[in-house]
């Protein structure tokens, strides 16, 4: 569940969140999930990204490997994009507090006329609030409240709607009052309306003393709509209250009365036919998608497309890279088609910059390049002085050391022989010979290490060492000497065997030698052979990687056959059981006779270290065969090599995530850029196709004609409804989208239906100026007695009464 | 202790509510415990009270039947065999009625599912491009071979994401 909580990113910004999520992502197998990314941010994949994200370079191997025998082609078009103008690029900011709303100072000239009523469009994407004589709503906010405890001031702090960005503290304790489209946290609800009340300036005691027009969505359960009265009724003793369906607000303000209202807004879709400016209910529908899924949508498409993006990604961000980019497509399918074709992709293309900050290399001056080396230098010199005294100290150690040992030397020649041992006992000498070797290798040493001081190369003359007692016949010994004996064989065998070694490896650098002589030779005599013999060579590498690629990736798959050869292998030398050959009589267990028969160990082995190390003998292998190739073939050019196999101009994968331009994963700006490019159209088309998105519902394409051809029975209303569907919500400011719809709509509909589509002149406020108008023009007229629940009412029938009218939801 | 008075503390001090006046409010208002259900709960209840009043309903149509009631001999000699009749088939009718045409509820708006699911088109789980081609191994749609290589190479529980995303995956629980 991490990857899935987090990559809503707004886990914390809505009630509820994780059970929205489709149960049972994959989690315990994801093993590759590094969680470490806070609350908000965006988790990813890290340890194993795809492998087409890490160079264009590198694009994937086995398959690259088949067109090696097609000529390339892409060198004109390569030099052409060299030279191609740096992509326009949308930046995305942090997300910023943008100050407090302005409080309102103008209450008394609303104080005590009750016939104005406080509208409130109270949707999941932004709560609307105003006076019913204002043209604009003057609140507009996220409904969240963020209620956090500052341990240091001992201090509850209630920060509601935008002020809850504040910082990030405030941010991360915001919770929406929203549960999809209902109310379902009304401690929030309750702190949105201080709020809003407040920033009226509401003053006077005991209520508010305006009604109030609220919005709610189309079948608001009615625990929703009772818990909301309780609220209105005894928290602010509004003495008059009137719900009504946003989306049929904005289609009253817009001035319809018969036709099809297709309100998609941040939560859900809802379609309700009108016919005489009255909703039918029973006919409406609700399509479960909305701006906000959409948002989540594409925050699963980025987050597998890039998957170690290393900058942070919010949820408005996300937010506005829909709003800004996204469009509808008018024929999906073929534009998607060509979506990505590289001559064209430039205009389609659009490159998102995030936030970044470039690691600045120093530019030295000269002067202080120079100074640098000064000093440097300086350092060197006293390094080298120290360094020369303390030879000079051990030097001096040495020398008084052998002055003592030669002392101890002559002093035995003069002692007894039993003193003489005991002095060498106590020297730590076993006898007399000990002694003196150990005076000429300090005697060596010091003479070599003035001879160092004083700057004489001397002539390392290899010592032939002698080894005297090895043909003395071992009778002729003693004990000792036969020890000595054996030391002598020892040492004997290792200086052959150093001798050899050095022999050989002369040979070998001979051999090499002689080599290059001949192949320049050859090069030079025979220039059309020499070329040919190398191509067949390097292609014959090339083949053997392809070939080992394929077996690995073989392997990789439980059940190919490669698979399961190493699987029977592996039984087989694990079955104790005597092999059929050894059953028939043939006792002798032969397995080792053959130096082969080892190589199975290697076949079976899952992680083959040596075949990566032989792997990469060959990649050098081939890389030496290019460069010489490049050098003296006038038909091999750059674009032949290995690497340019996998050409970013022909790759698709190239064209979806890095657009047009040659990636440079150095470049710190480019690796913080995101392509929007197919995601521009598919977003908003899961509307029409909503199994895109592992939504299992029709589209409201389908939705509409099942209602209209099907469901409505009486023909001249359907009539009326062909002439005016009307679209509102915030979808319906994608670009194209209500061209979309008509033609869809045409398509399926009856020939020559009368179908006219149209936008709400401003599909998000519509709705608050549908109420407003609505309020302005209905109170204290029999229509808002028809409408409104009193105060008297409330208190009568219980907080579950309703009245049934043309803009409101029905009893159910 | 001496309140902070880092910048974000000071723009926290201007923007809190919690202790501002506020005289609209009912001072007696204290707010019904447990008022806060998500969606789910309130949905619950909601099927909860109508599979309730579905059977009430049932019962009561019954009871109208006069099948179960004990009816005294003086009554039914005065009721007609038709009246009786009558009675049952306007109460069938009412219950066929309000089984026929529900009333809209947050329940039973949703849209149902396409009836033409040929008319979904297949699209590359990664690039979304028109997909002709199934990867069996992860049921995966792909566009071309170049596609294809970038599936084979997919990190283990990636090619799940792709899946989750068209609500594809395979869920184990």
């Amino acid at each position: 569940m991490l990857l899935a909580l987090a990559l809503m990113w707004r886990a914390n910004a809505r009630v509820g969140a994780a059970t929205n999520q489709p149960a049972g992502q994959p989690t315990n197998r994801v093993a590759n999930v590094d969680a470490s990314s806070t609350r908000d941010g965006l988790v990813r994949p890290t340890s194993s990204p795809p492998p087409y994200l890490l160079s264009p370079a590198k694009l994937p191997s086995p398959l690259s490997l088949d067109s090696l025998t097609m000529a390339p082609t892409a060198t004109e078009s390569a030099q052409d994009s060299a030279f191609k103008a740096p992509p326009t690029l949308y930046h995305v900011s942090e997300p910023k507090f943008n100050g407090q709303l302005p409080q309102s100072d103008d209450y008394d000239k609303f104080k005590g006329r009750n016939e104005v009523a406080i509208v409130i469009d109270n949707g999941s994407w932004n709560t609307r609030v105003g006076w019913s004589t204002d043209t604009v709503p003057r609140l507009a906010f996220t409904p969240i409240c963020s209620r956090y405890r500052d341990r240091k001031l001992g201090r509850t702090f209630t920060l509601v709607g935008n002020d809850a960005y504040a910082d990030s503290n405030s941010r991360t304790a915001a919770k929406n009052a929203f549960d999809i489209d209902v109310i379902s946290n009304f401690d929030v609800m309750e702190n949105i309306l201080d709020y809003s009340f407040l920033k009226l300036g509401i003053d006077g005691e005991n209520g508010i003393g305006h009604p109030i027009v609220m919005t709610e969505t189309l079948c608001n359960p009615s625990y929703s709509r009772k818990t909301m009265s309780e609220l209105l009724f005894e928290a602010y003793n509004a003495p008059a209250v009137m719900y009504g369906v946003d989306s049929l607000f904005s289609y009253h303000y817009n001035g319809g009365t018969n036709g099809l209202v297709v309100s998609s807004s941040n939560a859900t879709t809802h379609l309700i036919p009108v016919v005489n400016s009255k909703g039918i209910m029973n006919m409406a529908t609700r399509l479960n998608w909305g701006g906000a899924q959409a948002v989540e949508f594409l925050t699963k498409l980025l987050a597998l497309k890039y998957p170690g993006f290393p900058s942070k990604v919010y949820q408005p961000q996300l937010e506005t890279l829909v709003q800004d980019h996204c469009y509808v497509a008018q024929d999906y399918k073929a534009e998607m088609s060509g979506y990505l074709e590289m001559g064209t992709l430039e205009e389609r293309d659009r490159v998102i910059q995030f936030p970044y900050t470039e690691i600045v290399k120093e530019q030295k001056t000269e002067e202080e390049l120079a100074k640098i080396a000064e000093r440097r230098k300086e350092s060197g010199r006293r390094l080298q002085e120290q360094a020369a005294k303390m030879r000079l100290e051990k030097l001096k150690k040495k020398d008084e050391e052998l002055t003592y040992y030669q002392h101890i030397l002559e002093k035995g020649k003069n002692e007894t022989k039993k003193n003489y041992s005991r002095i060498l006992e106590n020297e730590g000498f076993r006898d007399e010979a000990q002694l003196e070797k150990r005076i000429k290798e300090l005697e060596k040493s010091i003479r070599r290490s003035r001879n160092k001081d004083l700057g004489i190369e001397e002539e390392e003359e290899e010592e032939v060492p002698s080894f005297p007692l090895l043909d003395v016949p071992d009778e002729d010994l003693d004990e000792d000497g036969i020890k000595q004996k054996r030391a002598q064989k020892l040492l004997k065998a290792n200086y052959e065997a150093r001798l050899r070694l050095r022999a050989e490896k002369e040979k070998e650098r001979e051999r090499i030698r002689l080599e290059n002589e001949k192949d320049e030779e050859r090069r030079a005599n025979d220039l059309g052979g020499w070329i040919a013999e190398k191509r067949s060579m390097r292609d014959g590498l090339v083949a053997k990687l392809k070939e080992r690629e394929q077996k690995k990736t073989q392997l990789s798959d439980r059940k190919s056959l490669a698979s399961l050869n190493r699987m029977k292998a592996i039984a087989h030398l694990a079955s104790d059981e005597p092999t059929r050959k050894r059953r028939r009589g043939n006792d002798e267990d032969t397995f080792g006779a053959d130096d082969d028969d080892w190589a199975i160990y290697r076949d079976i082995a899952a992680v083959n270290e040596e075949e990566e190390e032989e792997d990469e003998e060959m990649q050098t292998e081939l890389k030496n065969l290019e460069t010489q190739l490049l050098q003296f073939d006038p038909d091999f050019t750059e674009d032949s090599l290995q690497d340019a196999k996998s050409n970013w101009q022909n790759s698709l994968i190239h064209a979806f995530l890095r657009g047009t331009r040659p990636f440079d994963l150095e470049n710190q700006a480019e690796a913080n850029q995101m392509h929007l490019n197919v995601e521009r159209i598919r977003v908003p088309e899961v509307i029409f196709e909503p199994s895109m998105a592992g939504v299992d519902q029709a589209g409201i394409v389908e939705i509409t004609t099942e209602m209209l051809l099907n469901r409505f029975t009486d023909e001249k209303q359907r009539e009326m409804i062909y002439r005016d569907v009307f679209l509102t919500g915030g979808y319906a400011l994608f670009k194209g989208f209500e061209e979309r719809l008509k033609t869809a709509l045409t398509a399926v509909l009856p020939f020559e239906a009368p179908l006219e589509v149209r936008t709400a002149k401003d599909p998000l406020l519509d709705a608050w100026k549908g109420a407003a108008l609505w309020s302005k023009t209905n109170i204290g007229q029999p229509a808002w007695k028809m409408a409104a629940v009193t105060k008297a009412e409330y208190q009568e029938k219980g907080s579950d009464y309703l009245k049934e009218h043309n803009l409101g939801n029905v009893l159910s | 202790m001496a309140p902070s008075s880092t910048p974000t503390t000071i723009i926290h001090e201007s923007l809190d509510i919690t202790n501002l006046d506020k005289p609209f409010k009912s001072a007696s208002w204290k707010p019904a415990a447990r008022r806060n259900k998500n969606l789910k709960q309130v949905l619950t209840e909601v099927n909860r009270a109508q599979a309730a009043s579905i059977i009430a309903s049932q019962a009561q149509t019954e009871a109208n039947t006069g099948d179960n009631t004990p009816i005294p001999e003086s009554a039914l000699a005065g009721l007609s065999a038709r009246a009786t009749a009558a009675q049952q088939a306007s109460a069938l009718q009412k219950l066929s009625l309000s089984v026929g045409q529900p009333a809209p509820t947050y329940g039973n708006i949703d849209a149902a599912p396409s009836l033409h699911p040929a008319n979904s088109g297949h699209w590359c789980d990664l690039t979304g491009l028109p997909a002709s081609y199934v990867d069996p191994k992860t049921k995966l749609r792909y566009a071309n071979k170049e596609v294809y290589g970038v599936i084979r190479g997919l990190g283990q529980g990636v090619a799940d994401q792709y899946l989750a995303v068209r609500g594809a995956n395979v869920i184990l629980k």
